[in-house]
């Protein structure tokens, strides 16, 4: 098990390495000088070559790659072109924001998800059902940006019910008032998805014998259903839901950009029209830390929610 | 004539009898469809002639309103004959020792009432984007000459009226016309990148598996690190970098241009990049399905009996290995079709799809998008809608494919 655990930490670094070459890359093989577009109307050719040196521009590429790379692993962030503050502190002004968001978002799709797939399964073919799997079919299809729009003109424009916009303090009533229309247009897509897994997962373990013994045991149904098949259920729903982490990445990207809510989406997007270089990098492997961490988690929880399958990783 | 068959085919008299009963039954289930069709057709053509007639048509005009049917029945009967060929093709291919599969399939299909639902939006999207020129209530709206700056003027931005059935864009466009214009990008889009990522991921995919070793390990680490990057992010760095760069691929040796990048970001006002950027990146989920069902494959009787009669590799993958993998590859293209007008619309909407004069359903969100606080929010709710109900189309009929090819696949 230990050994497996380090083979896939392991494996992690060299995903982070290969993610960093190549954003690094496409960075560098990006045209734009990014003093120039700093430079703004006062260009002038000996200003920019000054920026330039000073943000290192100007050093042979295999150097730049190697420079980025130490300042990122030390933890001894370089200063952004745009804002000119030290990339660390600027990311962590806004990773908490988009934490926040991304945390209630999974809160409300769990929270949606989780007990209408176990009724639809329940009560497979019902009437219960088939709205449930209309309601997910919709939902997966609906983009995140659009829902977010729709949200506002009908919450925000029409009833005037929720505040949009980005807020100062997280853990406040302003806070969680400009939360809840961010987060269930998160939510919505992640809980469509968890819903349907659910209910399959679900339906194919209620079919099964010691779903039988357990009843005949004389459990009541609730103890069967959520201890008995819920728990064996999960996993499937665990692993794709983790799979989806990248696409979830995606949709907190869009939706704060929706909203206005200024996280590491919203600093991302907004630092690839600048030519950013010390911002992207750091932001996409933030990203892709959270990927990669979340998968390992994933893959942990197996023998957390599943014993026997410590037991087979370590015989195969 | 068809009597006669059937007796030949029956072995016994009870048998016979069934076999009629069931070609009565598909004849029914032909003329119910048939007048459905024609009942949908009618409806269609009559919302059109009246609803539109002052504004475009002038008076009702038979010939034209005949040539309108004439044509959605022509595409129609093609895509008929077309099923009815492939069909028969796929049968002999694929089937040869069991005749009855495909039908099986099919009827499996048509017995899922959203998967039905879901071809039904698909024919009406495609027959959208074939015909958008007979369709359109009013020309190309993506073409500048048919641009009337006088008309728009007064028409900016227009709640749906008699005359604009669904309203006109900020810049005075009719928002059902680039509705249906906007279509056949989605369309083009969807499977264009679709097919070229189950191209890529099929090669890369059966050469992993079918190879394994070193080839496998390096392959699949390409593959942990493009599934670790944020799909979204990546290709927003992507159309941001190859926007501005211009690599130019000319003959060697000669001033002869093949072409270069910045032509191809003209292409489709920015769309060709999207393209790009997509088929580059999307063939890893059917280089995962693909790697991980030839891996099953692979260990089979009759691929050993393939390579104890002296089959070369590249016959036995396409020959043996590929058609028994062939459904799910079908599966995900049309799912994935799905998620490539999502990612269009999304990027749109960020700005970084389709440019300024392009004719797209995310474009139309992208510029309705400061109206959605206003009372003019119907400039961002139509083409949501139409971005909802073609995903909606697809994904349903990818599910009803997936039942219906593999019954033990089921969600």
């Amino acid at each position: 098990m230990r050994e497996y655990i380090l083979k896939k930490i392991a494996l992690m670094f060299v995903v982070m390495f290969g993610v960093y070459t190549i954003v690094f890359i496409l960075c560098i093989a990006a045209p734009g000088d990014p003093a120039r577009l700093a430079m703004g109307r006062r260009d002038n050719p000996e200003a920019r070559d000054i920026l330039r040196e000073k943000w290192g521009l100007n050093d042979p590429v295999h150097v730049q790659f190697y420079k980025t790379l130490i300042s990122i692993v030390t933890f001894d962030f370089p200063t952004s072109f745009r804002y000119r503050e030290n990339v660390g502190d600027l990311v962590l002004a806004r990773l908490p924001r988009t934490i926040f968001l991304g945390v209630i978002a999974i809160g409300v799709s769990v929270l949606i998800a989780i007990p209408a797939g176990i009724v639809s399964a329940y009560r497979h073919n019902s009437i219960i059902d088939n709205i449930t799997m209309v309601a997910s079919q919709v939902g997966v299809a609906t983009p995140n940006f659009w829902l977010g729009l729709m949200l506002i003109v009908v919450f925000y424009t029409k009833l005037g019910m929720f505040e949009i916009g980005a807020p100062d303090t997280l853990l406040s009533l302003d806070g969680f008032s400009k939360v809840i229309l961010p987060a269930v247009t998160l939510g919505t897509g992640m809980a469509a998805i968890t819903a349907r897994l659910t209910r399959s997962s679900m339906l194919g373990v209620i079919r099964e014998e010691y779903i039988m013994t357990a009843r005949a045991k004389g459990l009541t149904e609730r103890v069967v259903i959520l201890k008995h098949a819920f728990r064996n259920a999960l996993l499937p729903v665990i692993t794709v839901v983790g799979l989806q982490f990248p696409l979830i990445v995606g949709g907190a990207v869009i939706t704060e950009a929706v909203f206005g809510w200024h996280g590491l989406g919203q600093l991302y997007i907004s630092s690839i029209a600048s030519r950013d270089y010390p911002v992207i990098v750091t932001t996409t492997l933030i990203f892709a830390f959270g990927v990669v961490v979340i998968n390992l988690i994933v893959d942990l929880l197996y023998s957390v929610i599943d014993p026997r399958v410590e037991f087979e990783k370590v015989t195969a | 004539m068809s009597q006669a068959r059937t007796s030949r085919r029956a072995r016994s008299e009870r048998e016979l009898e069934e076999l009629v009963r069931r070609r009565r039954e598909n004849l029914k289930d032909k003329i119910k469809f048939a007048v459905v069709f024609v009942a949908i057709l009618v409806v269609f053509g009559w919302i059109y002639t009246t609803l539109n007639r002052e504004a475009t048509l002038g008076p009702i005009d038979m010939s034209l309103w005949s040539h309108r049917i004439l044509v959605v029945c022509i595409f129609f009967t093609a895509f008929y004959l077309f099923l009815k060929f492939a069909y028969r093709y796929f049968d002999r291919i694929f089937f040869k020792y069991k005749t009855n599969t495909w039908e099986l399939m099919f009827r499996r299909f048509k017995r899922n009432k959203a998967a039905v639902v879901g071809v039904l939006i698909i024919i009406t999207l495609s027959v959208m984007a074939v015909f958008a020129g007979l369709l359109a209530p009013y020309p190309d709206p993506g073409n500048p000459r048919n641009y009337d700056h006088e008309y728009a003027l007064q028409h900016l931005a227009e709640p749906p009226s008699r005359t604009h059935i669904l309203g006109t864009t900020r810049n005075g466009k009719d928002m059902l016309s680039v509705l249906i214009h906007g279509s056949r990008i989605s369309l083009a889009l969807g499977l264009s990148v679709e097919l070229t990522a189950a191209f890529i991921g099929t090669i890369v995919g059966s050469i992993a598996a079918y190879y394994g070793g070193w080839v496998d390990k390096v392959i699949n680490v390409i593959n942990d690190i493009v599934m670790a990057f944020p799909f979204l992010l990546f290709i927003i760095v992507l159309v941001a970098i190859l926007r501005d760069v211009n690599i130019v691929f000319a003959v060697p040796f000669t001033d002869f241009v093949l072409f270069d990048t910045q032509s191809l970001v003209q292409l489709w006002n920015g769309l060709a990049l999207v393209f790009l950027a997509l088929a580059v990146l999307s063939w890893s989920s059917i280089y995962r399905v693909v790697r991980g069902q030839i891996l099953s494959v692979k260990e089979m009787e009759f691929v050993e009996a393939a390579r104890a009669v002296g089959a070369k590799d590249r016959r036995i993958i396409i020959h043996h290995i590929l058609p028994n993998i062939i459904s799910p590859i079908i599966v995900l293209v049309t799912l994935g079709i799905a998620g490539v007008i999502l990612t269009e619309a999304s990027l749109s909407y960020l700005g970084f799809g389709a440019q300024e004069g392009a004719v797209s359903w995310g474009r139309a969100i992208f510029e309705g998008r400061q109206y959605a606080t206003t009372s003019k929010a119907f400039l961002v709710f139509f083409p949501g809608l139409a971005i909802v109900l073609s995903i909606l189309g697809f994904n349903s009929f990818g599910d009803g494919l997936r039942d219906a090819l593999d019954p033990r696949m089921k969600r």
